[in-house]
Order: C-alpha cells, then structure tokens, then sequence
C-alpha cells in the first residue's frame, strides 16, 4: 500500500472516532434536555394544579392566567419533538422507547384541547362549573404525561450510554491499534530502503532489490534521485571531458605558438647571418680592391658564394618545411629506387672520394603507395644526412638503405656507420635548427625536423638509434592513408 | 702598439674571418678562436696551462660572444663563464655580446650578467665603431 493511502486511512479512521465521540456527548446531553424539559412540564403542571385548586375555593375563572399557564405547559413537549431527528427515532422504535414521542404529541393535544375549553368558557357555551370539573381532568392528564414520560427517556440515555461509550472505546483502541500498525510500516519501510542503500554489494545487485522490495512513493523518489544523480553525473562527466578538451587544445596552441615563435626567431636569425656576413665581407672586398690586393679580394668573393649557397639552401629548408605543413598532394604509387638514387646524385663526387658504400635493398610486395614529395624529402634528408656525417676514422664509411613492407605498413631503415649524436643530445634530434656537428658540416638544422614533420602528415612514426658506431633510423609508414 | 688580446667565440667560420680581420685593422693581433661555447669554455679552463703557453697574451681582455651555438650558446656560456670567472680571478676579462639578433630580449638578458659590457650587432660593426667600442680597455691596459 502507498504511504499516502496509509496516511489517508489513518486521518479517515480519526475523524470517524472523533465525529462519533462527538454525536455520542451531544445525544447523551440531549437526554439531559429531555429530562429538564419534563421537569418543566412537572412544575408548569404543579401551577396549573393549584389554580385549578383556587377555582374550587370559589375564586373567579382567570381565563388568561390559565390559558398562559397550559400554553407554557405545552411548550415542552413542542420543543421535545422539536429537537428529535430521524436517528433518535430509528433507534426509539429499536429499543421500545418510542412511546415516548406519541405522549409529546398526546400532551400537545390535550393542551390544546384545554385551551379549547377555556375558549368555550369565555364564548359562555359551557358554565362555570362544568369548566371546573374538565380542568381538573386536564390537571391528572399532564401530571400523569409527566410521568409517563420520564421512564422511556430515561431508558433511551441509558440505551445511548451503554451503547456508545463501549462502542468509543473499541474504535479509540482499534484506531490506536491501527495507527501504530501503519506508522510501524511506513517507519519500516523507509528504515529498510535506508539499510538497502548503506548496504555493500555492487549496483546491479541493489536495483534487483529494490524493484523487489521498494513500491509507491519511495520506490518514485529513488527513481527521481536517481535520475537526477545521473543527470549530474553526466554532465559533471561531459563539463569534465569539455575542461580536458580545451586544456588540450589550449596546451597544443600554446605549443604551436612558441614552435612559431622559436621558428621565426631561428629563422631570422640564420636568414640574417649569411647576410650581414656577405655584407662584411663585401666591404672588404672593396678595401681589398683599393688596396690592390687582389687575392685576397677574391678570397672573399668566393667566401661570398659559400655564404649565398648556404642561404640558399636554408631557403630550400625553409620552404620544405611549410611544403611539409601543407596537405596538398596526391597519392600515387612511387619509384622507390629512383628516390634513393636522385637522394645519392648530388653526392657523388663525395662518395667516390671517400669510397663510401651504399647498400640498397627494396623488396616490397607492391609499388608503394603515398605522397612523393613527402616520401622524396624523408629520404633525401636521411641519406643526405648519412654521406654529410660520414665517419672519416671508420675504414669503409657505408649506409644501408632497406625499404620493406608488411600488411599494414611501409618499412624505411637507414643504417650508417658515421658520427652518430651525442647521448646527452639525442632528445633534440627532431628540433628545428639542431646542428650536432657544425665543425663537419654547416646544415640548416632543418633536416631531422623536415622529416619528422612529413612522417608526421603521414601518420607514421619514426625511431632513432644512435652511437659512435653510426647511426640507425627506422621509419614506418602505414599503408591506409587517412585524411 | 696595443699588446691587448681578445677571444672569439661563434660558431660561424666568416664571421670570425670578418671580425678578426676588423680587430687586425685596429692594430689588435692576438686573437684566440673557438667555434663554440663548449670549446671556448674547456678552452678557459685550462688556465695555467694557457699562461703558460702564451705568457702575457693571456687571458684575454674582451671575449667576443655569439649567441646561437650549436652545442653551447651564448647565455648559457655566460651562466658557467660567470663561475669560472670568480674560481680563475679573471675579474680584469670582459664580454661583449657579437650577435646578428637585435632583439631587445637578448640585449636585457645580456646585459644582466655584470661583465657584458657591450652588445654589437653584426653587420652593423665597423672598424671604426669597435675601436671605439675598444677604446677604454685599450687605456686600461697600455
């Protein structure tokens, strides 16, 4: 049952014993009415009697005096039948006391048939005497109604009392009874919905119970709460997941905007150096040449051409570089061995003169598939990168170039045996403007930061493993392309 | 004639030439060159062994610093020049800043380490300016 209809049948149960307290006070005080009213008509009687008395001693008829007296007389019983309801009288007729009512009416009609008599009196249809002796009549009827009606309402109270009193007790108890038997459940089962939810146990475990065990409005207000905790839930999940989101994207633009700015610092600042160099060196060149010392001048002038072809080529860099931020390119199947020897070419003087060995092996199962000028610059830098810092000391300077694949992937390996980097280095190996061996050779630094960019745009991943032995890179690229 | 001695320190190869060639022009002959602040910083500390070597050549009275190095930089040159300063007691040895950056960052942060003396620009340096910018040391040392 719901706790509200228990609540509902509680408040009915004590208006009922209330109501029927009330109706047993107010019958048992309208027999307390009835038995002054007799009294009344007792003592109204006694008057009359004695005015009657008077007549015989020979006083004159007071027609008005008398007919006051009978009128108040017959006030009683009108009042009596007056205050009586159809309940009175159902139970009246139950119990045999109704009698009681027909003597009010009864008392009524003689009063009035006493009035009549005066009247005939006073309209001298009848004599003195004769009035005397039906107003003694009247005097016996009323004293005997009196009496007649005593006892049937004496008995009717009494009735009530018996009836009634038991009757609030039984209900007062049985409403005790009931009340706590309700307060008991509702006070149990919210005590039980309470050990359910401090129980252990998992979630799952505790729903199956409470569909069991839970009904009505506290079975309604678990399922509100917990329709609400998990809104909140939810959205404290979502506002969390949002907070991450931007903390992410906010870490990876700040990322993105000191990359920038060190670039654009970086790149300013080599842009710059050949230049300002040129210019120093151009003034000396004018010095030189009015001083006549024409070998020196033209020292300068081709330290002028290294400077510019170093500009250039960081220029070169540069620009490969934002081609690597780009996307647009087409995919298509690509000359791996070509690659690699156009990445050789501009080398080959160096290799002859330093007998160096480049080991090539391609087995692919099928042509490989991606962008060119992105798989182009990754393996010119890296083969570039291995005849540039070529190990001089070792015997026979060499790089291994393998290039392989498998279901999923693109193997690239360059293998060499040069200069390797520093341990304490081999973090900044991706970072743009890194130079490990500006003695050998004066790169951009651009190089390892150009691949990593192009290895990065095409979601593949490159490793490094390098000591004084060489050094070995191991890019893989995967085959599906995703945009 | 001034017997003054400096030190280069950067990484570039012309730019060296160039300002050892302006430092000739201003009469200056001793210059030592060092391609990278770790060199140049393994260079100083072997101290003794420099005196030794060069006599009153060394130490030398300016060093002339770049700022981008490969292995070490110009400022962190500064941050361990500033203790091997103090252990060698070579108070009388200053810097200047040789850099192509004019950015104003590099100059305040240069100039927080109390023997930069100066900040030259390349490109912008001539032989007359650093004779000027020279002039004081020269004194002190004749």
């Amino acid at each position: 049952m719901k706790i509200s209809t228990k609540l509902l049948v509680i408040v009915i149960l004590t208006l009922a014993e209330i109501s029927l307290t009330l109706w047993s006070v107010f019958e048992i005080s309208k027999g307390a009415k009835f038995h002054q009213l007799n009294s009344l008509h007792l003592k109204y009687s006694a008057v009359f009697s004695e005015q009657v008395d008077k007549l015989n001693s020979g006083y004159q008829i007071d027609t008005d005096m008398l007919r006051h007296t009978i009128e108040q007389i017959r006030q009683q019983p009108t009042e009596c039948l007056a205050q009586v309801n159809i309940l009175n009288e159902i139970i009246m007729k139950q119990i045999g006391t109704y009698h009681a009512l027909g003597i009010c009416e009864q008392d009524i009609i003689e009063s009035n048939n006493a009035l009549a008599i005066l009247d005939k009196f006073d309209n001298k249809e009848i004599d003195e005497e004769s009035a005397i002796v039906e107003l003694k009549n009247y005097v016996l009827i009323f004293n005997e109604n009196s009496s007649l009606f005593e006892k049937p309402i004496a008995d009717t109270v009494s009735f009530v009392m018996r009836t009634m009193i038991p009757m609030v007790i039984f209900i007062s108890l049985f409403n005790i009874i009931f009340i706590g038997y309700m307060s008991r459940s509702i006070s149990g089962s919210i005590r039980g919905l309470i050990s359910l939810m401090s129980s252990e146990g998992n979630n799952d475990e505790l729903e199956r119970k409470i569909d069991q065990n839970v009904s009505g409005e506290l079975k309604e207000l678990l399922d509100v709460t917990k329709e609400r905790l998990t809104n909140e839930i939810m959205m404290n999940e979502v506002n969390e997941k949002l907070e991450a989101v931007v903390t992410a994207r906010t870490r990876s633009l700040e990322k993105a905007n000191s990359e920038l700015e060190q670039f654009a610092y970086r790149t300013s600042h080599d842009l710059k150096a050949p230049l300002t160099s040129t210019k120093g060196l151009a003034r000396f060149i004018i010095q030189d040449i009015e001083g006549g010392q024409l070998e020196n001048a033209k020292d300068d002038a081709s330290k002028i051409v290294e400077q510019m072809g170093k500009l250039e080529s960081l220029v070169e860099g540069i620009l490969s570089l934002s081609a690597a931020n780009s996307d647009v390119e087409n995919i298509k199947a690509l000359d791996i061995r070509k690659l690699i020897d156009e990445s050789k070419e501009p080398y080959s003087g160096d290799l002859e003169s330093m007998n160096f060995k480049v080991v090539e092996s391609i087995q692919l199962e099928s042509p490989m598939i991606s962008e060119e000028v992105r798989v182009k610059q990754i393996i010119d830098n890296l083969v570039s990168n291995a005849i540039k810092y070529a190990d001089k000391a070792k015997e026979q300077p060499c790089v291994n170039i393998s290039v392989y694949d498998d279901l999923d992937n693109y193997y690239l390996d360059v293998e060499d045996n040069g200069l390797g980097i520093p341990e304490h280095r081999q973090n900044e190996v991706f970072q743009m403007f890194k130079r490990f061996h500006p003695t050998v050779n004066k790169g951009s630094g651009l190089g390892m930061s150009i691949i990593k960019k192009h290895v990065d745009s095409l979601n593949g991943s490159i490793e490094m493993k390098s000591s004084e032995k060489g050094t070995k890179f191991s890019v893989v690229i995967p085959r599906e392309i995703t945009e | 004639m001034n017997k003054m001695s400096v030190l280069v320190v950067d990484d570039n190869e012309i730019d060296r030439y160039i300002l050892s060639r302006q430092l000739k022009e201003n009469g200056i002959e001793d210059i030592f060159e060092q391609n990278d602040g770790e060199s140049a910083l393994s260079f100083i500390a072997q101290h003794e062994n420099n005196v030794r070597q060069y006599g009153d050549k060394y130490p030398p009275v300016v060093i002339f610093l770049d700022i981008n190095m490969p292995i070490i930089g110009g400022f962190d040159f500064l941050e361990k020049f500033s203790t091997l300063r103090e252990e060698l007691s070579l108070e009388s040895c200053v810097i200047m800043m040789y850099s192509s950056s004019e950015r104003e960052e590099d100059k305040r942060r240069a100039s927080k380490f109390s023997f930069v003396k100066d900040y030259l620009v390349k490109g912008d340096l001539t032989p007359e300016i650093l004779k000027e910018k020279l002039a004081p040391f020269m004194t002190s040392e004749s």
